[in-house]
């Protein structure tokens, strides 16, 4: 019992300072990324022990390889786990050649079953082995989180709540996301589903069809097999407030001038998807906020892309940069960018806003 | 450089530390932050007086359903924060053209990536005025493009004496309200709501 508490305490003192480091401004990089996570974990530690718990939460704090699926879970079937770390950016062409070697998908589905109910940690190990092994390092910080989740939903939810490995949520939110591998029935989707506008990029072909989940993922199904083949998650599209981020946001990720202004701290996270910046709800995982859309595409030596046609420059700059018959001047993220007028291209980066 | 860095930090720390709760302190952090940056670099301060764009929002009649959307979608701290942005901003009027249900579907829980996607799909890079679309519909013969946070392209065209905002679908808007100026960036008032993609 005291060593799981000595356990956390460590966790908690090595994450403070990598957090602290970042704080100190730019150069947080991956090291200041991997803090906050673990962070969760001292915390999560805290939680169970304040709320009496019980030793089933602080067993799984000591026990990260058990913690970690229960975080990456989400629900009452294990072999969910392995299908929610797939989605979090796995390698799903290998799973996929996977799911087509398996002759039989169905009864490999029910093996991985079998073999999570038994709390068996070869499970883990096995999918590490089978290619996952970039995915568990990130997933490693999870794992962490995923202990302070535990301690935390041990507690039981609220009526009307479903326990949920990163908390609890409403059961709505608490639904099932498919995996690559998975045989679709008929009964998922239904008809032809996607968002209108992305509709144009995700059109049925002869070889695949597509099909939208309300948890923000569009999937490619094999006609053929009924193997789902791909999943592509639509942060910001299919992604907003009110939802969870999905797994592989976990290392602190936003873009080097935005670093000052959005740094984690033990009430947010702030995660960087899909030209935008999310604050994260480090208890809940949940998306609090939009903080910042970023553009994304304006990048020094390339060609000044279409849509900037309009001199877009804050007031407050304009005296200094005015456009040119040599030089042209656009706004993006923070930046302010010098274009050679007769080329196009975009030169240097001559002003940071943030 | 460093120097500027440093304080835009402290200034960031402070205003977090004061706050303590997550709601307003980070994105005012993040005003502080940018204001001491530009004090001390020389740059024109006169902006500060003027109000954010969410607070332009909220403040007039003519925008309530689209602040709302806006704040539904989580996306208030991306309009009060130190970005400059330039809005469509479709009118009360503009709203209520829509087919009935279609804005308390995009308010629920199930409709807000649409919502995300809808809004964003309003709004592009930096501060571009009215003056601004002007010139670069006469330097591109008649239409300009602008790239919108939702990943889409608007094209800006001349009607008469007024500009025009096109979607990508076909759908066109008229400027009825122009350059409403905030600390952040500059409101245009538009007389439909575009589509995102």
């Amino acid at each position: 019992m005291r060593k799981v508490f000595l356990i956390a305490g460590v966790a908690a003192l090595a994450a403070s300072m990598p957090t602290l480091a970042e704080k100190g401004g730019k150069g947080g990089g991956n090291g200041g990324g991997k803090g906050p996570a673990a962070q969760v974990q001292g915390g999560g530690g805290n939680k169970a022990a304040r709320g009496g718990g019980g030793g089933q939460a602080q067993l799984r704090a000591a026990k990260p390889q058990k913690a970690e699926r229960q975080a990456v879970r989400g629900g009452n079937k294990p072999a969910k786990a392995d299908r929610q770390a797939l989605v979090g950016g796995g390698k799903p062409a290998k799973a996929e050649r996977q799911a087509y070697r398996a002759a039989k998908p169905q009864k490999a589905d029910r093996k991985f079953v079998q073999q999570a109910a038994k709390g068996d940690a070869r499970v883990q190990r096995d999918f590490a082995r089978d290619g996952y092994r970039d995915l568990r390092r990130d997933v490693g910080a999870f794992a962490a989180a995923g202990a302070g989740y535990a301690a935390v939903a041990s507690q039981g939810c609220p009526p009307g709540l479903a326990k949920k490995g990163n908390g609890c949520l409403p059961h709505g939110q608490a639904r099932k996301i498919y995996g690559v591998g998975e045989r679709v029935e008929q009964s998922w989707f239904g008809d032809y589903n996607i968002p209108a506008r992305y509709s144009a990029f995700y059109a049925d072909s002869p070889e695949y069809y597509y099909r939208y989940d309300d948890d923000g993922y569009i999937y490619r199904v094999d006609r053929q097999t009924d193997l789902i083949s791909s999943l592509v998650p639509l942060l910001g599209g299919g992604f907003s407030v009110g939802q969870a981020l999905p797994a592989g946001y976990d290392v602190y990720n936003v873009p080097y001038q935005y670093r000052d202004d959005f740094y984690d701290t033990d009430e947010a996270y702030y995660r960087y998807g899909d030209d935008a910046i999310y604050e994260v709800d480090p208890q809940s995982g949940m998306i609090e906020s939009i903080v910042a859309l970023l553009a994304g595409d304006l990048n020094v030596g390339q060609a000044l892309p279409s849509g900037y046609d309009a001199y877009n420059l804050p007031l407050e700059y304009r005296d200094d940069y005015q456009d040119s018959d040599d030089f042209q001047y656009r706004y993006a993220d923070g930046n302010i960018y010098q274009v050679d007028a007769k080329t196009q291209m975009i030169q240097a980066i001559v002003e940071m806003l943030v | 450089m460093r120097q500027l860095m440093v304080l835009a930090a402290l200034a960031a720390l402070a205003a977090c530390g004061g706050g303590g709760e997550s709601g307003n302190g980070q994105a005012e952090a993040a005003g502080n932050g940018a204001s001491v940056g530009e004090s001390a670099t020389g740059a024109k301060g006169a902006e500060g007086a003027k109000q954010s764009l969410l607070a332009s929002l909220t403040g007039s009649s003519d925008y309530a359903t689209l602040a709302g959307a806006v704040k539904a979608a989580g996306l208030e701290k991306t309009f009060s924060g130190a970005q400059p942005y330039t809005i469509f901003a479709p009118t009360e009027a503009a709203f209520q053209a829509l087919p009935a249900g279609t804005v308390d579907g995009l308010l629920k829980p199930e409709g807000k990536g649409q919502l995300t996607a809808l809004l964003t799909g309003h709004v592009v890079p930096g501060t571009v005025t009215a003056e601004d679309l002007s010139r670069a519909v006469d330097r591109g013969k008649g239409k300009a493009q602008l790239a919108t946070m939702a990943g889409a392209t608007l094209t800006v065209t001349k009607a008469g004496e007024g500009l025009v905002v096109s979607d990508a679908a076909g759908g066109q808007a008229r400027l009825v309200s122009q350059d409403g100026a905030a600390s952040n960036g500059v409101i245009h008032g538009i007389d439909k709501v575009l589509a995102a993609q």
